[in-house]
């Protein structure tokens, strides 16, 4: 069984440029990609042993290889609730974020096993490469693995704007080759598989609970708690027209003040997290956000830092490799629904599109007039 | 952090305080020895940045409690150490860190300026200047003496969640400036209270002899960042003795008298705005004062022994003038060079 070496093809329909949704925050319009994976035998290594990766998940169903069809989902984030610089239970630090996650935008894959199909031609889109590297390293972490096969991508989250658009494409491919395989990774593989494909991802695949996530190492440094708080964040581009490529952004160079707070704001998310205090959370994305104008500046974050204080919100977070932000509201107050209508209105006026608004299920009917 | 079955050494083991309810709104952050936390962070950071080879001398001027830190991590790291003290200090503390191997050297002569203070820091120079190489923590310059203290901030946050005021004697005034900066970070609106001694230069008054140990600075630490503190007060000896004996009576916590002295404050202002949440930092336990403090009849040879504590401090107008009791200025977060500049023209108006 050739596991090794694996060149891809994208195969099928090209046509849809996945940056022409780029800004794109209209729901229900997908971009679709599609590239084949195909092994090459006789090139690389074993990924698996190389990264020290165990994963004994596999159980290869016996089906015909072109018969073989995987299906995997992942979900958008909005950006951060905090992100920093943070202490392993080692002694030694970690970049690490916590994501706030957007559960209603997202990418599917399709992965079909079977390499070489009519039509195949060589991807040279940095946009794919992730999602490839993703198939290919999925493969080789499982023994009995195909020779290779397409990933279909449909997915609908604007790119370049922070919201994980290529972790949610990552994490979908590895769930779809592994469906595809039979094999049922926990979360934290698929989050050292993503992390290896990227080079740093987001903690979308770990849905069951909210963790203190190392972006570059793929791995957990804290559990902080089963969810975050209900709350509800209005979401919008700060930079409408720009985008932040996530790899060309260097990374933030923290000072010893703020790795110390970091400490801080680590333990009262924890805290906030445990008692579902909207509020105390809403300080902790607040001064996160304050720290990354240093590094990424929001040129509109005094603008939303006011009109949360002006209409009663929590706090701001932001994403810290991304031009979204988001106005973080307690549902439980009493007049939020009108608050968040006229943050959105006052959002809006300024210039900004909003990307949506999360968790606007949890208020009651009537917010409609406010959220076109 | 999770939770820890054992701890990795004593010097972890002694950094982290006890937090003790004293009233509905009052507590105390109990050290065994809170200096271990700059004293930890600043060796560990040398040694990460190559500072502290295994030939490295570590060197540092104290009387007090840093140098016990220090010492503690010298013999769990095999560093050589010396002290420069001054007669001050006392036998046991002398005997302890002769037990863990530093060299401490008592210096017998004052300085013209600055005192004992000024002429250990030129000895300091001297002996740095004679050996190859020294590492001195330096701790009344050195900035991550404050930034140690995000472990005190990550500790009441996660024990109380919101403090309100912080109230703590003044040093080198990297616990209070450090552990308050810190919890500012989500609670910008938290005051900080330094409980300083008369005639010491931290916050004004002109240096001269001061009855209450441990307390108060004849030299103006370089680090210290008086734009921290919304307040100072100022206690005698008699006043932080007394209190910390009735710290001990009362509450049974068992401290040394800068613990004392900030007790006294942190209980007015804990009475004073119920509403608040306010943490009073206690650096050391009553062991180094037992001959002393908790001796009745050294208290009464000192002419401490009919004190009675006063209700609330007596408000000062000018932070320059040493008094004889309990006062307590309005610092409001300015600078040193601010405050000094409106002392002196209050003055004038006076004229």
């Amino acid at each position: 069984m050739a596991r090794d070496g694996v060149t891809v093809l994208l195969a099928g329909d090209t046509s849809t440029n996945a940056m022409t949704i780029a800004h794109d925050v209209v729901p229900h319009r997908f971009a679709r990609h599609r590239c084949a994976v195909q092994t090459r035998p006789e090139q690389g290594n074993d990924v698996a042993q190389t990264h020290g990766l165990d994963l004994g998940w596999t159980k290869a169903r016996t089906v015909a290889p072109q018969l073989r069809l995987g299906v995997g989902e992942a979900h958008a984030h909005h950006g951060e609730v905090l992100q920093g610089v943070f202490y392993r239970d080692d002694g030694r630090r970690s970049r690490a974020l916590v994501t706030l996650p957007f559960p209603s935008r997202g990418s599917r894959a399709v992965f079909r096993a079977g390499a070489g199909e009519s039509g195949t031609v060589t991807v040279d889109g940095e946009e794919f490469a992730k999602v490839r590297r993703a198939a290919e390293l999925t493969l080789r972490a499982l023994p009995g693995a195909p020779a290779g096969g397409h990933v279909e991508i449909t997915s609908d989250v604007p790119r370049g704007l922070g919201l994980g658009s290529s972790t949610s494409d990552v994490t979908a491919t590895i769930r779809a080759v592994a469906d595809c395989l039979g094999a049922a990774p926990t979360a934290e593989e698929v989050a050292r598989l993503a992390a290896l494909a990227e080079g740093a991802c987001d903690p979308i695949m770990i849905e069951d609970r909210v963790v203190l996530f190392a972006h570059r190492e793929g791995t957990v440094l804290e559990t902080l708690g089963p969810r975050l708080p209900p709350m509800i964040v209005v979401g919008c581009d700060t930079d409408p027209g720009g985008a932040v490529d996530t790899l060309e952004h260097p990374p933030a160079r923290y000072n010893d003040w703020e790795i110390g707070a970091f400490v801080v704001l680590r333990t009262v998310l924890r805290r906030a997290i445990t008692a579902w205090d909207v509020p105390l959370l809403g300080k902790v994305t607040t001064v996160s956000a304050q720290i990354n104008q240093r590094f990424l500046p929001k040129p509109d974050l005094d603008f939303l830092l006011a009109v949360c204080r002006e209409e009663g919100g929590c706090g701001v977070q932001v994403a810290h490799s991304g031009t979204v932000a988001g106005v973080i509201f307690d549902p439980s107050r009493r007049g939020t629904v009108d608050a968040v209508a006229r943050c959105v209105r006052r959002i809006e006026d300024h210039g900004l599109p909003t990307t949506n608004v999360i968790g606007a299920d949890l208020l009651p009917k009537g917010l409609d007039a406010g959220v076109s | 952090m999770g939770s820890r079955a054992f701890y990795e050494d004593a010097t972890e083991a002694y950094q982290l305080p006890r937090v003790v309810r004293l009233a509905p709104n009052l507590f105390a952050v109990c050290f065994t020895l809170m200096k271990m936390i700059p004293a930890r962070y600043i060796l560990r950071r040398a040694l990460r940045e190559g500072l502290l080879a295994p030939g490295t001398i570590i060197v540092e001027t104290t009387s007090g409690t840093f140098g016990l830190a220090l010492a503690m991590q010298a013999a769990q790291l095999d560093r050589r150490l010396i002290l420069v003290s001054d007669p001050a200090i006392d036998d046991r503390l002398h005997r302890r860190l002769t037990d863990l191997g530093a060299v401490v050297e008592r210096l017998a002569q004052q300085a013209a300026v600055g005192g004992y203070q000024a002429a250990r820091l030129n000895r300091l120079a001297e002996i740095r200047r004679e050996l190859p190489a020294t590492f001195c923590p330096e701790q009344y310059s050195n900035p991550d003496n404050p930034r140690s203290y995000a472990v005190v901030a990550e500790l009441l946050v996660e024990a109380l969640g919101q403090v309100d005021c912080v109230v703590g004697p003044i040093g080198s005034g990297g616990s209070t400036g450090g552990t308050t900066t810190f919890l500012r970070s989500v609670s910008p609106d938290c005051r900080a209270i330094g409980v300083d001694t008369h005639f010491s230069v931290s916050f004004g008054h002109p240096d001269g002899q001061r009855g209450l140990r441990g307390l108060g600075n004849s030299l103006m630490p370089p680090s210290m960042d008086h734009r921290v503190f919304d307040g100072v007060h100022w206690c005698t000896a008699a006043e932080a003795y007394r209190a910390t004996r009735h710290l001990h009576r009362r509450h049974a916590l068992f401290m040394g008298p800068t613990s004392g002295a900030s007790y006294l404050v942190g209980r007015w202002w804990a009475q004073k705005h119920p509403d608040a949440l306010t943490v009073v930092l206690m650096p050391d336990e009553g062991y180094r004062y037992l001959d002393t403090v908790y001796d009745d009849e050294w208290l009464a040879a000192q002419g401490y022994g009919a004190t009675v504590l006063p209700d609330e401090p007596l408000t000062v107008s000018d932070p320059t003038r040493p008094g004889s009791r309990w006062t307590a200025y309005d610092w409001g977060k300015r600078s040193y060079t601010e405050v000094m500049a409106s002392a002196r023209d209050d003055l004038v108006e006076l004229r």
